[in-house]
């Protein structure tokens, strides 16, 4: 009640209804779709037994949950940290360096999947340029595989975990650094023994969200993948059994189920967040 | 003899940079060169001949008049519609007492952290029976779902970055709250808002998958075509690239003049 009688209660209902009504109101009407399957009459778990027996099924749920998100989000981490360490300080060019890094962030989604997919396949620039230097006799197959949903991903990935990244060891007192230097420990030593603990809790963040974003991958793996099977996504099998099979109800279980994990890493997230707030380790 | 040491120590770390700055530049080069390319193929590193006619070719092909309005259209709805939504709430959430402010604002990030078509399939079989499939206002109101909070995240950064005092003179002055809303807090948002207003204009244009699920023959956006010539007959790779530029450039300078006003971090929690 003392919420009602709020003032800023008027201020957050416009936000409320539309989320209310376009967001809550879909979810639990696709929930209670996802329980009348197609053909049974009354309530019925079978769309989530089907989903959960079905071999093709399962594989999708394996890349898009490991293959997707583990592995490309690792990948990902991989590159984004050493990058992040050596843009961290200011020295000639690091301006240039920090703005190529972040650029994909201005045109991520389509335009980033498409401009990854044209360069690198057989007969985009890098395929050119390696066969004109005399490394490769034929193009690679670098897209419409596993390969090409990985290159896509990071390259849009990377410039957001960098930002992240950046920002955490940017906060790191530098005189830690000089004094761990002064006592004579390695560039490694300083990374392993300083750096990295004290980055820990953005590197986590980070790769939460870099796992949502990869766990939702859709288009990325549409057009640079081979959606049809072997980098067929729970999103693409959510669009096909909707729009090509009409059948929306298995469509709203994929769906639900895909909410579910989605929601799941959400508590973990806030979790975290709640804990790195206490702790006062990284703003 | 330790600093050579450091040198080898860097070099792992230095080959990454340039790794990924590579793999930056690679794509972008490659589609402004082709795009603008006549017979580029493998012996020749550099285009034989230079051309603008795949630029003609889209409209021609694509009937890309329409398509550039109905993308332009969308794009202005679902700003106007994001803010006037997180705008009141922003100012709420940053300025008054709100009980139980974490978990509001909790929930009302929870779409940033769903896959798009999670929620955008339920929505978009709901916006089919309001007949609103094949509207402007269907695709604006699909593709606000995930806009809205990350505008709502950016303007309560930009009201809670106002300071406090000022309100508080213009009060002492003998200005009511209207009048303070007015006068101080909308001039000093201004360009807060301007940039949220570009940066969901940007997200709108390139959004791709949520579109997808309720537009019609007559509201077909960029993104929708660029992904359809990928797989129509007679399709050449240089009408690809060309849909792609005519996507990247306004993308890209929307993008760029909300990245001057606002933290990117801010709204880094997903791309697309």
């Amino acid at each position: 009640m003392m919420f009602l009688k709020s003032v800023g209660f008027l201020y957050l209902l416009p936000i409320g209804i539309f989320f209310g009504c376009l967001f809550m109101y879909p979810m639990i009407e696709g929930f209670l779709l996802s329980l009348h399957p197609e053909g049974a009459g009354g309530l019925s778990f079978a769309n989530y037994v089907r989903f959960f027996s079905d071999p093709r099924m399962l594989r999708t749920l394996r890349f898009t949950a490991f293959d997707m998100g583990v592995v490309v989000t690792t990948i990902s981490l991989f590159i984004t940290i050493p990058l992040a360490y050596k843009l961290r300080r200011k020295f000639r060019g690091v301006v240039l360096l920090r703005t190529l890094v972040s650029a994909p962030l201005g045109y991520s989604g389509i335009i980033a999947v498409s401009i990854v997919y044209l360069a690198f396949s057989g007969w985009g620039l890098f395929n050119l340029f390696l066969m004109r230097a005399g490394i490769i006799v034929r193009p690679l197959d670098l897209v419409g595989n596993y390969t090409g949903v990985v290159l896509a991903s990071i390259y849009q990935q990377v410039p957001i975990l960098f930002l992240f990244i950046l920002a955490a060891l940017a906060s790191i007192d530098p005189t830690l650094e000089e004094a761990a230097k002064t006592l004579g420990a390695s560039e490694w030593q300083v990374f392993k023994r300083i750096i990295f603990p004290l980055a820990l809790p953005a590197v986590t963040t980070a790769g939460i969200l870099g796992y949502i974003t990869n766990y939702s991958c859709y288009v990325t793996a549409l057009i640079a993948g081979d959606p049809a099977y072997r980098t067929r996504t729970l999103m693409i099998e959510a669009y096909e059994q909707a729009y090509r099979r009409f059948d929306w109800s298995m469509a709203t279980t994929v769906t639900t189920i895909s909410a579910a994990i989605g929601l799941l890493i959400f508590f973990v997230y806030l979790r975290l967040q709640q804990r790195v707030m206490r702790r006062g380790s990284y703003g | 003899m330790d600093k050579a040491k450091e040198r080898i120590a860097g070099i792992p770390f230095w080959i990454v940079v340039l790794g990924f700055v590579t793999l930056v530049i690679v794509p972008v080069l490659n589609t402004i060169i082709y795009a603008f390319s006549m017979g580029w193929y493998y012996p020749h590193l550099l285009p034989p001949r230079y051309t603008v006619c795949w630029f003609i070719r889209t409209f021609q092909v694509w009937r890309l008049h329409e398509t550039l309005m109905n993308t332009g259209i969308i794009a202005v709805l679902v700003a106007i519609g994001s803010i006037s939504l997180a705008l009141p709430a922003a100012y709420a959430l940053a300025r008054l007492k709100v009980p139980g402010e974490s978990f509001i604002v909790s929930t009302l990030i929870i779409p940033l952290f769903l896959p798009g078509l999670a929620y955008g399939i339920p929505a978009a079989r709901l916006l089919y029976r309001l007949h609103l499939n094949n509207t402007y206002l269907g695709i604006a109101l699909i593709q606000m779902l995930p806009i809205t909070p990350y505008v709502l995240l950016m303007l309560r950064g930009v009201i809670a970055g106002i300071p406090k005092a000022l309100e508080e003179q213009a009060a002492t002055l003998g200005a009511n709250k209207f009048q303070t809303l007015r006068r101080v807090i909308f001039p000093l948002a201004r360009p807060g808002v301007a940039a949220a207003a570009a940066w969901a204009m940007a997200r709108s244009i390139s959004e791709f998958a949520l579109t997808s699920l309720v537009a019609g023959p007559r509201t077909i956006t960029l993104p929708i075509v660029l992904y359809s010539s990928y797989d129509t007959a007679g399709m050449l790779p240089t009408d690809n690239v060309a849909l792609a530029v005519w996507l990247l450039v306004p993308t890209l300078a929307f993008m760029s003049f909300a990245l001057r006003y606002t933290k990117p971090t801010t709204m880094a929690l997903k791309g697309g």
